[in-house]
């Protein structure tokens, strides 16, 4: 038996289970034992790989005890969950070791493997059937062989077995390149700097017995280990059956009748016992209970049920959407018959293990319901999935190059010049990296006597680390339910922010038959419920026939959201809201529920890498004839007009057409899907083939149908999931139609989508809708709605155009610095009285001095001081001398501040202050709360105008034909960059969204001007001259259809009109590549603050505007 | 014990040196205390795998004391001279 590590010990081992066992079969060997570093993290596949290859699979663990390594085999299933106790017990710990044996008391059925005397403390019990082992290792090291003497002597001494026990970390000898760089990675050094935990040969890699023998002239040991070998019980922890949680069923029923009755009920309601829904049932009812899968369903629908008894928002996606049992259960919203789904896509009797059921929760207060889950199932018997981070191209050459001793900047550059994901062979990025190195690649290896360029040493480490695991992560959503307690199953570990996981990703989990529900957080989700709260709460005339318009958000027939889809106003919009997709709902056209459905699976890199989008649109606005390849297709294709667009599909195709068994088919579909293994892909093309030829249909069809099918690469929805999400998307738009302050306002709450704010307020404002900025008096803790004096002009929206209109009132955790603590501290000091002044504010809260600027900045003591310069004035003075005073620290300087922060502040010291000028509050806006109430651009406009420079609106508003035919239209527009995208798909073509104060455009820059402006293009401004491109007709000069510009030239827009250093972006920083202003700092020593200072390239901007405006 | 780096002519038994010359005097192996090996510098190897840092250590009881040598594919080396 050998006892081996695998890649499983993260940065342990360079090799996988599969190659370790391949390896010992070719060795000879009768047995494997995994024992990875705390943990049983390849159990999984560690036994798949060991009965392919014939090997007896033993399971264990390598743990430190007392500062030595100790391994530990289970001898049995109860061996193995015992073992599974420890490593739990092992992780609670701070740091994953044990100071002592004495955990190791409670180990049942185990073998205890050590290295050292301190394995003697073990108490043996033989009861229990523990045996204390000295392990002799022989890796060829310097002083092992006189060890593995004394070891054996001191076995004899102490009436103990010995058994062989090499530490073994990779399968062949040439893989201890691999597994060096692994332990420098792991132990933060380079390959120059010694250390004792790196190894000092290539002798740890896998040895036939005979080899051993002769390394170890202890034939007693070996005999003692071929006695182990066959004292361990060959257990199986890949049970072949599922072990779901247990339903609530009361004791007088079983699952499968309360099942059958719930949807019996529900298909009363739903479907008034329409034969064709009776038949569904009955079909889906007699598959989940011969798979033994009602006490799962059950068990989804309570936690679902739960939810909604909370208010907590939720919905059913991905493929459990096709099952009409999940529709009746209420786990998902969507008909599988008014929408044509299949049921065999989400399960059926080949399928192995439990099938997906996904549900979206209202990100908000997704945690509420994990808890409960963790309460209702219990502590010990709910975990997360764990997810494996695997070595892909970009973060191996970061840790070869880190490792290799490269300084950072230029790590920073290798990293970047290879792709994140490739499919590629790292070699063909030789002459990237090449480049990224410069002239640093020869001649910077510090070994003498080397004649190897050091970037052949990184392709050959990158090559040996790819797709290997790095560590363990967690699953975003996937929730282990037990009827046992996971530790039977599973070690189980606390992730960094507290959440217990399983040591097996949701692969090996199904594999185990555990069962895992998917509690996903959807961020629009908490939008919808947020903007429906804002809704109801808020009683004014705009909003009081709420409860009327109800159906018509659940209906999915209303035509006025349609329009709203078509015209193209889809910021904010889940799935929809990309200028891709706005482009696309231009040439798209959506009428329907069933259009929306289309739209969002069709801007999926399947269907837009195999080519379906263009046809597909030309057969629904009826410019081209819909076609078949085959006239079998016709049936499974009519409805997306003889395109492949659904995963369904492609599983329908292979199963009709080309006759496979459905468990078969799905895995072509799979298989299709992922395109990742090319000798897999050619045994099915032959089978897809051959099948469809055995059905009759002739060769060059059959060819051509595979052709097509397989061209669904990538990654395509399912049907049912785009039915899903087709809903919220027509929600999401409802809303945006009917009630935009409200959904603009929880759209920035929770921000679900990819603008910026600033483009959100301007969002909200071209619909009408004013977005007031913070007060400290008015503004709560989140966005909300609020009376609003101004009235504008609505593009869109509801209502009259009356002076008071809902606005959106900013919160005070809008303001920069202020935190959700501080924002609750206001809320609470003025729900006893409203502050009155800001003097009154800075006595009655203990905050920051720096907080205190930043609020009066941001404009929110406006209303009680009448500007932002005087109140800053007044915090500063007070703040800044309560500052001084508290760091003085004793009870008379407490007594001095008291006194100041009670007393009026003498007006003479507040001098005469000027007025604050539009591109200051701009400015101010910008830093303070992130958007400014005025667009910059709306600064420039008298000066752009002088240059023939036009507001972005007239881009929709240009003819529909240039006067001159061989002439195309063009126009120049200037805007701030918002959107800078160049998918894989667009083959070089840069997309640029700009915008400015009347709204935003999506500029198309092809690979030749993106090469000749690529220094502008990098700008946070930009002046475009460009060609228009229409789609749609405007109506009245509104906004309808898409526009686009194809650039011909760029000009930076600062060196028109001075600096602009880029608006800030939700994640951090500001939404600029490279900055490139003027020295103009000074505005910010008007009121000398250094923080503002230092924020001064802003000001470049401002002052630049305010001399042009002026 | 001293550290020598020295090249020596190794007379070689299928267990390993019987005996070795090293500064014109021949040194006789009693017995092979122990062996191990050493590869800390693979970077240094080309593509192919030919490796010259890959070293075979001896510990060696001779008729002059114990002597540490290796071989590696640069030939044999005295390395070090033991108490």
């Amino acid at each position: 038996m050998i006892f081996c590590s695998s890649h499983f010990s993260f940065l342990r081992s360079p090799s996988s289970p599969e190659e370790l066992a391949s390896r010992a079969a070719e060795l000879g060997l009768k047995a494997l034992c995994l024992v990875d570093v705390n943990g049983v993290y390849g159990a999984v596949r560690h036994q798949r790989a060991c009965r392919a290859r014939g090997l007896k699979p033993l399971i264990g663990c390598t743990v430190m005890v007392g500062g030595m390594p100790t391994r530990i085999v289970a001898r049995s299933r109860s061996g193995y969950a015992s073992m599974n106790r420890l490593l739990t017990n092992l992780h609670s710990l701070e740091q994953p070791a044990f100071e002592t044996a004495e955990p190791l008391r409670d180990l049942e059925d185990c073998y205890v493997l050590t290295v050292g005397e301190q394995g003697l403390e073990i108490p043996a019990n033989l009861s229990l059937r523990r045996v204390v082992v000295l392990a002799v290792l022989h890796s060829r090291k310097p002083g092992q062989g006189l060890a593995a003497d004394r070891m054996v002597r001191l076995a004899k001494m102490k009436s103990l077995p010995v058994c062989i026990a090499p530490f073994i970390n990779y399968a062949r000898q040439d893989e201890y390149m691999a597994y060096d760089v692994m332990t420098c990675t792991r132990l933060g050094i380079t390959i120059f700097d010694p250390h004792p935990e790196r190894p000092v040969n290539d002798e740890e890699c896998l040895k036939s017995e005979e080899e051993l023998r002769s390394l170890l002239p202890y034939p007693e040991a070996f005999a003692f280990t071929h006695t182990m070998i066959d004292d361990c019980e060959e257990f199986d922890i890949l049970p072949g059956h599922v072990t779901p949680p247990c339903a609530r069923v009361p004791d007088t029923t079983t699952p499968e009748h309360l099942l059958r009755e719930l949807c019996a009920s529900a298909l009363v309601r739903k479907y008034r016992n329409q034969q064709k829904a009776e038949e569904l049932l009955k079909h889906e009812l007699e598959v989940i209970c011969d798979l033994k899968l009602a006490d799962f369903f059950l068990v989804v629908k309570e936690i679902v049920d739960e939810a909604r008894r909370r208010g907590i928002r939720c919905s059913g996606r991905g493929s459990a959407a096709n099952s009409i049992v999940a529709y009746l259960l209420d786990i998902t919203g969507v008909c599988p018959i008014r929408h044509n789904l299949l049921f065999e896509r989400f399960l059926h009797r080949g399928r192995k293990g439990t099938p997906d059921i996904d549900v979206d929760f209202d990100s908000d207060r997704r945690h509420e319901i994990i808890a409960w889950m963790e309460q209702r199932f219990g502590q010990e018997q709910t975990a997360m999935t764990a997810t494996l981070i695997m070595y892909r191209a970009r973060m191996a050459v970061r840790d070869a190059a880190k490792a290799l001793g490269w300084p950072m900047d230029v790590v920073n550059k290798l990293s970047k010049s290879v792709p994140s994901f490739t499919n590629k062979d790292i070699a063909e990025f030789a002459d990237n990296l090449r480049e990224a190195l410069g002239t640093t690649q020869i001649g910077r290896n510090p070994a003498k006597h080397t004649h190897v360029p050091l970037l052949d040493v990184l392709l050959r480490v990158v090559e040996k680390l790819l797709d290997h695991p790095r560590h363990l992560g967690q699953h975003s959503g996937g929730m282990i339910l037990s009827s046992k307690p996971l530790t039977y199953f599973t070690p189980v570990q606390r992730s960094a922010n507290g959440v217990s996981v399983v040591q097996f990703d949701k692969d090996d989990v199904e594999a185990m038959g555990l069962v895992k529900f998917d509690v996903l957080g959807l961020r629009m989700l908490a939008c919808i419920s947020e903007a429906l709260e804002l809704i109801e709460r808020t009683g004014t005339d705009e909003y009081r026939d709420t409860e009327a318009e109800w159906d018509k958000f659940e209906s999915l027939d209303d035509s006025a959201v349609y329009e709203l889809i078509r015209s193209g106003q889809t910021l904010g919009v889940f799935q929809i809201e990309s200028q891709g997709q706005m482009h696309l709902l231009a040439q798209h056209q959506p009428e329907t529920f069933d259009d929306l459905v289309t739209e969002v699976a069709l801007f999926r890199p399947g269907p837009l890498q195999g080519g379906m989008v263009n046809p597909y649109i030309r057969r629904r606005r009826g410019q081209e004839p819909v076609r078949y390849i085959h006239s079998d297709l016709e049936p499974l294709l009519n409805d997306t007009l003889g395109i492949v667009l659904f995963q369904e599909q492609v599983l329908d195709i292979a199963h009709h057409f080309a006759g496979m068994p459905l468990d078969e088919a799905d895995d072509f579909r799979a298989l299709i899907s992922k395109n990742r293994d090319a000798k897999a892909m050619e045994v099915m093309h032959e089978k897809f083939v051959k099948g469809a030829m055995q059905r009759g249909v002739d060769k060059a069809s059959a060819e051509l149908v595979y052709e097509k099918v397989s061209h669904f690469v990538g990654y395509g929805f399912c049907r049912s999931h785009a039915a899903a999400f087709a809903k919220i998307v027509y929600q999401s738009a409802w809303l945006k139609r009917y009630y935009p302050a409200a959904y603009m306002a929880a759209f920035m709450q929770h921000r679900p989508g990819m603008y910026n704010l600033m483009t959100l307020e301007e969002e909200a404002k071209r619909f009408g809708v004013p977005v007031l900025p913070p007060d400290i008096n008015l503004s709560g803790t989140r966005y909300s709605l609020s009376a609003a004096e101004h009235a504008h002009n609505a593009s869109a929206g509801k209502g009259s155009s009356s002076t008071q209109r809902i606005g959106i009132q900013k919160p005070l955790t809008s303001i920069k610095l202020v935190t959700e603590d501080m924002a609750r501290m206001i809320v609470w000091e003025r729900a006893a009285r409203t502050f009155e002044s800001a003097e009154d504010v800075v006595a009655r809260l203990r905050l920051p001095a720096d907080v205190y600027d930043s609020i009066a900045l941001s404009g929110a003591l406006d209303s009680l001081e009448g500007n932002a310069r005087r109140a800053l004035w007044i915090v500063s003075l007070l703040s800044s001398s309560s500052h001084k005073l508290t760091n003085a620290g004793s009870s008379a300087a407490r007594d001095a501040q008291q006194r100041l922060s009670s007393s009026a502040i003498a007006e003479s010291l507040i001098p005469l202050l000027p007025p604050i000028k539009a591109p200051e509050r701009l400015a101010y806006d910008y830093m303070t709360h992130g958007a400014a109430r005025v667009h910059p651009m709306a600064l420039y406009r008298r000066m752009l105008t002088d240059f023939e420079i036009r507001p972005i609106e007239m881009v929709w508003s240009l003819p529909a034909l240039s006067p001159y035919p061989s002439v195309p239209l063009s126009i120049c527009v200037a805007g701030i960059v918002i959107l800078r995208q160049s998918p894989p798909t667009a083959h070089g073509v840069l997309f640029v969204t700009i915008e400015d104060e009347t709204g935003f455009v999506q500029c198309v820059v092809q690979p030749r001007e993106r090469e000749l402006y690529e220094r502008e293009l990098r700008q946070a401004a930009l002046i475009v001259k460009a060609d228009v491109v229409r789609i749609g007709s405007a109506v009245h000069g509104a906004r309808q259809g898409w526009r686009g510009l194809v650039v011909r030239e760029v000009r930076i827009l600062n060196n028109v009109i001075g600096g602009y250093s880029g608006h800030l972006q939700m994640n951090g920083g500001l939404d600029t590549q490279a900055l490139g202003f003027g020295d103009n700092n000074n505005a910010s020593e008007d009121h000398g603050h250094s923080e503002y200072q230092r924020e001064g390239k802003f000001f470049a901007l401002v002052q630049d505007g305010h001399k042009h405006s002026e | 014990m001293k550290l020598l780096m020295e090249p020596i002519d190794v007379a070689e038994q299928p267990a390993g040196p019987a005996r070795f010359c090293w500064r014109g005097r021949l040194y006789e192996v009693e017995r092979i205390l122990e062996t191990w090996t050493s590869r800390t510098q693979w970077w240094t190897a080309s593509a192919a795998g030919a490796s010259d840092d890959k070293r075979e250590y001896y510990l060696l009881l001779t008729t002059h004391g114990v002597m540490e040598i290796f071989y590696s594919p640069r030939g044999w080396m005295l390395s070090r001279l033991l108490d």
